[in-house]
């Protein structure tokens, strides 16, 4: 059992195991937890899932891997270069957000700054991911990014919406798990399989953050399930953004990058097309957290957004 | 309830989706694009918000013809007549599937 006290003052909750703070709006608002509170654990449970990128990458035999993996390799440290310029624009637009509300709902401002404090730990935890997965490239010269492409992929994304960039940060985790897991239980390089299932595992604690964050904003009353409908529906359409790369075309930006659009299209059936099924479930049980909205298919979240969209009023017309 | 002409159907979609972009309908015809919306819409930021300017449209359209257009994601370099074309030909097979019942 861990047994933190200072001066005799224990932490709540430091004889269980740490975990992602499930209910934080009410925690907060009703004077349940405090900030301190809230990191603490943060903390803890950022520590209790420490691990040691060379210790994993020293595990791997590299003289093993198929073409397969080095193409899920190279791709896959591509793909994390842009976690960090994610968890950047999530720090500074939380603590934008957390000035915006304070004052005004004092329960609210605490949240953004839960949200822009624990990104401190999605971007280490993402730094592990990209270090892992290029240095494996630049190693056995499988394309590793060169010095324009970390620059290019480094672009910090446009502000949106905060509740809309956490669904879509959450629905990005779950693209990310799911390949993860689906690809380590095809590799038979068993250090390359432990690397996979540790990120795996890492990308799903980070979905549970961003839900954890979203649901916060609907329990608020000041952000409205549409917003996370939407980002849904974006994804899981038909032609929609869980299915990245493998889409006919994929739209150009110039003002950030999307990691799913910028994959090499497939190496046999290497592809975001791996784990569909799975991906689509995790969206509707991230909806139903998030809003308590009950979903089901594609055709769900899209009729149940509209059903949201059409009770706002419409523009007239000229 | 608008029985579903042609002209009808297309006219109804560019009126409210002019207004709900903000832009006038001449500014969405020819070879304007998804991109060129999003870029000039004084109310689009990005291709989510345009995705909501669909749907309002779209609900508006089930108002109107008593029908419900789904649109699929389309490339962003997609014309906004093409779009347009989309929702007149979902009307018009819905609509054709409900007389012949």
């Amino acid at each position: 059992m861990e047994q933190m006290e200072v001066n005799n003052v224990g932490r709540k909750g430091a004889n269980r195991e740490p975990s992602v703070w499930n209910n934080l709006y009410a925690s907060l608002a009703g004077s349940e937890a405090t900030l301190l509170d809230v990191i603490w654990e943060q903390h803890r449970f950022h520590e209790h899932r420490r691990w040691d990128v060379r210790e994993l990458v020293r595990s791997i035999d590299m003289s093993a891997l198929t073409a397969a993996d080095r193409f899920f390799i190279a791709n896959a440290g591509r793909a994390e270069l842009t976690t960090k310029p994610g968890a950047d624009r999530v720090t500074r637009l939380a603590d934008k957000e957390c000035r915006r509300w304070l004052g005004v709902d004092d329960s609210l401002a605490k949240i953004m700054q839960a949200c822009g404090t624990w990104s401190r730990y999605w971007n280490e935890e993402e730094a592990h991911h990209e270090t892992a997965f290029n240095f494996i490239a630049a190693a056995l010269a499988i394309n590793p990014p060169d010095d324009m492409t970390v620059i290019e992929y480094r672009k910090i994304f446009p502000d949106d919406d905060m509740l809309r960039t956490l669904t879509l940060l959450a629905c990005s985790e779950i693209n990310a798990a799911v390949t993860y897991n689906e690809y380590a239980h095809r590799t038979t390089e068993p250090g390359l399989k432990a690397l996979l299932l540790q990120v795996g595992a890492d990308e799903v604690q980070h979905m549970r953050y961003f839900i954890s964050f979203a649901k916060a904003l609907v329990d608020s009353g000041r952000y409205g399930a549409k917003g996370a409908l939407a980002i849904a529906h974006l994804f899981v359409r038909p032609g929609g953004e869980i299915y990245g790369a493998t889409r006919g075309q994929t739209a150009e930006r110039t003002t950030h990058v999307n990691w799913w659009d910028n994959l090499d299209t497939a190496h046999g059936d290497v592809s975001l097309l791996m784990g569909v099924k799975k991906k689509l479930s995790m969206t509707y049980k991230m909806v139903q957290q998030i809003t308590g909205i009950e979903v089901a298919s594609p055709e769900d979240i899209e009729d149940k957004w509209m059903d949201l969209v059409s009770s706002e009023p419409a523009v007239q017309c000229q | 309830m608008n029985t579903g002409c042609i002209a009808d159907i297309g006219a109804f979609v560019y009126e409210r989706f002019s207004a709900e972009v903000g832009l006038a309908r001449a500014d969405l015809e020819g070879q304007v694009t998804l991109a060129d919306v999003v870029h000039r819409s004084p109310r689009i930021t990005n291709s989510v918000d345009l995705m909501e300017c669909f749907a309002k449209t779209s609900n508006a359209v089930r108002r109107e013809f008593g029908v419900r257009v789904r649109l699929p994601a389309y490339p962003v370099n997609t014309t906004i007549e093409t779009l347009v074309h989309a929702f007149i030909d979902q009307v018009q097979a819905q609509l054709a599937t409900e007389r012949a019942v």
